[in-house]
């Protein structure tokens, strides 16, 4: 079964008392070590389906299997155990805490359910460190997020997202504020992350982010057609 | 800055207050001839005073290791302060009287108050600048 | 010291350090309040209880034109003397209505040596005393010789057990608890010492009263009426014994505690209403204050929420900063009151000129528990409405499409 897997996926807003579907019937698999990009106007849905899987969204119709669970059905505490261990989700605003250093940013996932498995805390502090020299910004460290630029932030949290080794990583816009070196260091982590059997969905606008993904997808609408031709 | 600022002028102010107060509002019994047990301690709590505000004056111009001794020295003189009325030299055992419903309480307040800014001051300035 | 969530409330207080001072510093004013307010009553109330016990009376005749000087002999007046002669007190105590009738003999000492003040000298009749040996019985217990002294508490007794009083040393048998009252100022002594004292004082300074008067000099008259009398109507009998004695003063304790109880009811009522309209406001700017940071605050949780972090965690988090606000605020009021209601409790009484008697160490724990509880308690439940906020899924949404 695939890790991720959509299935006549809903939403309906109302906007000046007219309802619209954000998300309309939307049907899809990701399945682990797959690549998978969605590309899309701002406004078509995007966010909101993205939303929508990791629970954050309750949707109108249609349901979300992660890893063989459907998050409709969890409970709030296995759903954030579920965001926790199995997701990492990079967002397209900024979501860095900023009373935490960025080295504190990237550890708070690992140490919140402190109950299962509870390592080293030099382990810890060693794979954050490790994640945040790949993506080049070990640096700043001590820095708080207020002191960093937006392409630092971002890379910030994609390292925050990584740090629980999630099965499922979903990134919105993750090259929205980069420069190209940035913007190919990032998607080749995520590359990487794929090839060691994550499943990745990427929501982008960036032609150059595509080549990395295996497949591509268009949301037009909130209807999503899977594209031809890459 | 801020903490030079925070390791002096409360030791400035309160040295003065506790020179100043023992001589005007909380000052001794008066009215009598013969010099008691409360007019040795009004001196007594000047002088210190004077030293207090001193030392606060110094702390000024100098480099944060060096306050951190000026203040813990404060803190010491300002248990010397209240010593001074209770154990030392003590004060007039009539309750009533101005120098034990007033000065004596001032005395203690004040040198309380000392002691806590000075706490405050040591540990603001023996906190490394940047976390580690 | 590696971050978790335990931890992150402690962060959140330390990197916003204006709002957690501003929040802290409501906190103190309020714990401040509540605590030396309560202080202050609980002080002012047992001091009029001690009041009432020691007013065992319920008549006192004094000479004519001093009942104003008697009244403030028992409350919160300086020193007097004055006398009627002991022939008149005998009448009195005939009079009809009278269950029980005590002389007492009021002098003014002088003040001697330094740091003394001037003392008020009661000469009482131990053999008809029913006023000051009941309380007197609970710290001393035998017989007041002649020459020998009872102090207040607030007597200055030096530490061979003596007071210097007109240039002689008078042997303490006992130091007296204290009453809040006047009386604290005061040394007791056997009425037949007296005389003793008026001739120590011609010795060396000027004498109190006459000597021929020494001898027979009373001061007042304490009489407890008896079954179906009023104090009033015994008045009215002693006034009709003899004609010289309708200009003798009559002073009812029972009326003075009444007034000093009418104004310490309404200095405590005044309290109370500024300390309840002091509490709302600040419960006002407390939830004010932590719902606008509930609005800046939805991103941050948003992203906690993204995290894993359920909402009994996120509510958590709230809880834990309100109540470490809360409680430490709390304890540094009470600390700060306390600074300033202990050590300067003599004067504090000495300005309110109401009976003022410091209540005991276990309900000073009590009030302080009290007052630390409230505004932990406060401070939680004003960061209720921001945990409702924040709980609702909605909050969330703000991450959408970039808004």
């Amino acid at each position: 079964m695939a890790l991720l897997a959509i299935t006549d996926l809903t939403k309906c807003f109302t906007r000046r008392d007219k309802p619209f579907d954000a998300v309309s019937h939307v049907n899809l698999m990701v399945d682990a070590g797959e690549f998978v990009a969605i590309v899309g106007r701002s406004g078509n849905g995007k966010s909101t389906l993205i939303n929508m899987i990791a629970g954050l969204v309750r949707p109108t119709s249609g349901s979300v299997t992660i890893d063989g669970n459907v998050v409709a059905d969890l409970s709030d505490r296995e759903l954030s155990l579920l965001r926790n261990r199995t997701i990492g989700f990079v967002t397209q605003s900024q979501t860095l805490l900023s009373n935490l250093t960025v080295l504190d940013n990237v550890i708070l996932p690992a140490t919140m359910f402190p109950e299962d498995k509870a390592p080293e805390p030099e382990q810890l502090i060693a794979r954050a460190e490790n994640l945040l020299k790949q993506l080049g910004v070990a640096e700043l460290m001590e820095s708080y997020p207020r002191e960093l630029s937006g392409g630092e932030m971002r890379r910030v949290s994609i390292a925050r997202a990584l740090m629980n080794s999630p099965k499922l990583l979903i990134a919105d816009e993750p090259t929205g504020d980069l420069d190209q070196e940035s913007t190919d260091i990032v998607m080749q982590l995520l590359r990487e992350q794929a090839d060691s059997g994550t499943a990745v969905l990427m929501v982008t606008h960036d032609p150059d982010a595509l080549r990395y993904a295996d497949n591509v997808y268009r949301m037009d609408a909130g209807v999503l057609t899977e594209q031809t031709g890459q | 800055m801020t903490k030079k600022l925070f390791a002096a002028v409360p030791t400035i102010v309160l040295g003065a207050l506790i020179a100043i107060a023992p001589q005007t509002f909380a000052h001794a019994c008066q009215g009598h001839d013969v010099p008691g047990a409360c007019h040795y301690s009004q001196q007594a709590a000047t002088g210190i005073g004077i030293v207090i505000l001193l030392l606060g004056v110094i702390a000024l111009f100098v480099e944060a290791k060096v306050r951190i001794g000026l203040n813990i020295a404060a803190a010491l003189n300002a248990i010397l302060l209240i010593a001074v009325p209770t154990v030392l030299i003590g004060v007039c055992s009539g309750a009533m009287m101005h120098c034990r419903a007033v000065m004596l309480p001032t005395l203690i307040v004040l040198g309380v108050l000392t002691i806590v800014f000075a706490g405050i001051a040591v540990w603001l300035d023996s906190r490394p600048a940047k976390r580690s | 010291m590696l971050i978790d969530m335990n931890k992150l409330p402690f962060e959140n207080l330390k990197r916003k350090p204006l709002r957690t001072t501003a929040l802290l510093a409501v906190v103190v004013v309020l714990s401040l309040a509540l605590f030396g307010g309560s202080i202050l009553a609980t002080n002012l109330n047992t001091g009029m209880a001690s009041m009432e016990r020691r007013l065992g009376a319920d008549l006192m005749v004094v000479p004519q034109n001093t009942a104003q000087k008697a009244e403030a002999l028992l409350t919160d007046g300086s020193p007097t003397t004055f006398y009627l002669t002991k022939d008149v007190a005998d009448q009195i105590s005939q009079a009809d209505g009278v269950a029980q009738a005590t002389q007492q003999t009021y002098i003014s000492s002088l003040a001697a040596a330094c740091c003394d003040e001037k003392l008020q000298i009661i000469g009482y009749d131990p053999a008809t005393d029913f006023v000051i040996e009941p309380w007197v019985a609970e710290q001393f217990d035998g017989t007041l010789e002649d020459g020998q002294m009872l102090a207040g508490a607030n007597v200055n007794v030096s530490a061979d057990g003596t007071i210097e009083l007109y240039g002689r040393d008078w042997p303490v048998v006992a130091q007296l608890a204290s009453t809040g009252t006047n009386l604290d100022n005061s040394v007791f002594i056997n009425q037949t010492t007296v005389p003793a004292m008026v001739e120590a004082s011609a010795k060396v300074a000027t004498q109190v009263m006459p000597e021929e008067y020494a001898g027979k000099a009373v001061s007042s008259v304490l009489i407890n009426v008896a079954e179906g009398y009023t104090a009033e109507t015994v008045a009215t009998n002693i006034q009709n014994l003899d004609a010289s004695f309708k200009d003798l003063g009559f002073v009812y304790p029972g009326g003075i505690t009444a007034t000093t109880r009418t104004s310490l009811n309404t200095l405590v009522a005044y309290l109370t209403l500024f300390i309840a309209v002091l509490w709302v406001m600040g419960a006002i700017v407390l939830i004010a204050v932590f719902s606008t940071s509930a609005n800046e605050r939805k991103r941050e949780f948003a992203s906690l929420r993204i995290m894993g972090a359920t909402r009994g965690m996120l509510n958590t988090i709230i809880l834990k900063e309100s109540a470490v606000i809360g409680l430490t605020g709390g304890v540094l009021g009470v600390a700060v009151a306390s600074l300033v209601i202990f050590p300067f409790s003599s004067l504090i009484g000495r300005q309110l000129q109401l009976p003022y008697l410091q209540a005991g160490p276990l309900l000073i724990c009590g009030m302080i528990v009290l007052a630390v509880a409230s505004a932990v308690v406060l401070s939680v439940v004003g960061s209720l409405l921001t945990m409702w906020r924040l709980g609702r899924p909605e909050a969330y949404l703000t991450l959408r499409e970039g808004e």
